[in-house]
C-alpha cells in the first residue's frame, strides 16, 4: 500500500520536474506542483509561522525560490525534500527577521502585545494548537524544524535528515530535546489540567 | 507505520504530548485560498518579471550559456592562431639553419651588395669569417689549373703591388 503510494508520488514527481525543466510547459510544471505540494507546504511553514498572513507570505516566497532554481535541481534529492528544505529555510529566515522586529519593539518598552497575546489564547477555541505554537517559538531553529517536520507533518529521521542535513542521531537528540522544552511549556501553561 | 513509531517514542518520552496530538484541530484557513493561491502566484510572478514566461526564460537559461560558448570559441581561436603563427615563424627561423644560410650566400654571391655581405661577415669571427665555409671551399680542393685560369681572368683588375705579395 505504502510503496504503491511512494511509486505513485514518485511519478508525480517526475512528471513536474520535467514540466518543470521544460521551457514552453514551465506554467502547466507549475500547477501541477500546486496541486500536489502547495497544501503540505502551508501547514509545514504554518506550523513555524503561527499567523496564515505569516504563512501566506513565506509559502509564495518558497514557491518563487522553488521556480528560480528548479533549473539547477539535479534531482539527487527527491523533489519534496527539496522543496521542505526551502520551505523551511524560508520559514526560519522569517522568524529570525520578525524576532529582530520584536526585540527592538521589546527594548523600546512596547511588552503589552505579549500580554495581549495571552489573554487572546485563553479566549481562543483552539487552545492546544495555539499553545503549541507558543512553546514551538521559544525552541532554537534546529529544534523548531526538526519537532515541525517529525510531530506534525510524522517524517522519518531518514527523511528529516535529507530535508535538513543533519545525522539521525543528531536529530533524535534534538527532538528528544524539543519535546521535553514543549512539554514542560505546556505544563507550565497550564494545558495538561 | 510511521504513525506507530512516533507515537510510541513520545508516549516514552513525553506521555502528555502524545495525548495533545489527538486532541489538536488545525487552525482555519480563509475560504477557497488554496484555490486563489495558483492564481495570486501567477499574478505576483508576472510582476515579478515573468518567471512563468517562456521568453525571458529561455533568455535567462541561455544568454550565460551562449556567453560562456562564445567566450570559449573566441579564446580557442586566438589561441590556435598564436599557436600557428608562432610555430610557423619558429619553424622558419629553425630550417634556416646557419650553414645553409651559408650554402645559400655561396651560391648567389654575385646577387649580394658587397656592402651587405661585409655587414654579414663583419658579425663573424675573423677566421669564420675569412674561412667560414672552409669545408666547402676549400683552398686545398682548388687545383693549379682552376687558380691559373682565375688569375688570368682577373690579371687585369690587379694592381702591381696586390699581385707582387701574391706571388
Amino acid at each position: 500500500m505504502d510503496r504503491s503510494k511512494n511509486q505513485r508520488e514518485a511519478a508525480v514527481d517526475q512528471r513536474i520536474l520535467h514540466l518543470l525543466q521544460e521551457e514552453r510547459d514551465l506554467d502547466k510544471g507549475f500547477k501541477l506542483l500546486m496541486e500536489q505540494y502547495s497544501e503540505r507546504l502551508y501547514w509545514h511553514i504554518r506550523s513555524l509561522v503561527k499567523t496564515h498572513e505569516n504563512a501566506d507570505d513565506v509559502l509564495q516566497n518558497t514557491l518563487i525560490k522553488v521556480l528560480k532554481s528548479i533549473a539547477g535541481f539535479k534531482g539527487r534529492a527527491k523533489l519534496y525534500t527539496w522543496l521542505y528544505r526551502i520551505a523551511t529555510n524560508e520559514a526560519l529566515t522569517f522568524l529570525k527577521k520578525e524576532q529582530r522586529c520584536h526585540t527592538e519593539e521589546l527594548e523600546g518598552g512596547n511588552i503589552d502585545h505579549l500580554y495581549g497575546l495571552r489573554a487572546e489564547l485563553s479566549l481562543d477555541g483552539d487552545r492546544a494548537w495555539n499553545l503549541l505554537q507558543q512553546a514551538i517559538s521559544t525552541l532554537p531553529d534546529k529544534q523548531k524544524a526538526v519537532f515541525v517536520l517529525r510531530y506534525f507533518e510524522e517524517l522519518s529521521y531518514r527523511e528529516i535528515s535529507d530535508i535538513l542535513g543533519t545525522s539521525e542521531g543528531g536529530l533524535k537528540a534534538s527532538f528528544h530535546h524539543a519535546i521535553k522544552k514543549v512539554e514542560k511549556y505546556l505544563r507550565e501553561a497550564g494545558a495538561f489540567i | 507505520m510511521k504513525n506507530e513509531e512516533l507515537h510510541k517514542e513520545l508516549k516514552e518520552h513525553a506521555p502528555n504530548l502524545a495525548q495533545l496530538r489527538e486532541k489538536i484541530s488545525r487552525p482555519v484557513v480563509p475560504d477557497s485560498y488554496f484555490l486563489n493561491l495558483e492564481e495570486d502566484m501567477l499574478r505576483r510572478l508576472s510582476e515579478k518579471g515573468g518567471l512563468l514566461t517562456p521568453k525571458s526564460s529561455v533568455k535567462v537559461r541561455l544568454y550565460p550559456l551562449l556567453g560562456r560558448v562564445a567566450a570559449a570559441v573566441v579564446v580557442a581561436g586566438v589561441a590556435t592562431w598564436l599557436y600557428f603563427s608562432w610555430t610557423a615563424e619558429e619553424k622558419s627561423k629553425a630550417s634556416l639553419a646557419n650553414l645553409d644560410v651559408e650554402a645559400y650566400i655561396f651560391q648567389h654571391l654575385d646577387e649580394f651588395d658587397e656592402d651587405l655581405l661585409l655587414e654579414y661577415t663583419s658579425d663573424l669571427p675573423f677566421e669564420e669569417a675569412a674561412f667560414h665555409s672552409e669545408s666547402e671551399t676549400s683552398w686545398e680542393t682548388v687545383s693549379d689549373e682552376e687558380l691559373n685560369e682565375y688569375l688570368e681572368d682577373v690579371i687585369d683588375e690587379i694592381d702591381e703591388t696586390t699581385l707582387e705579395n701574391l706571388l
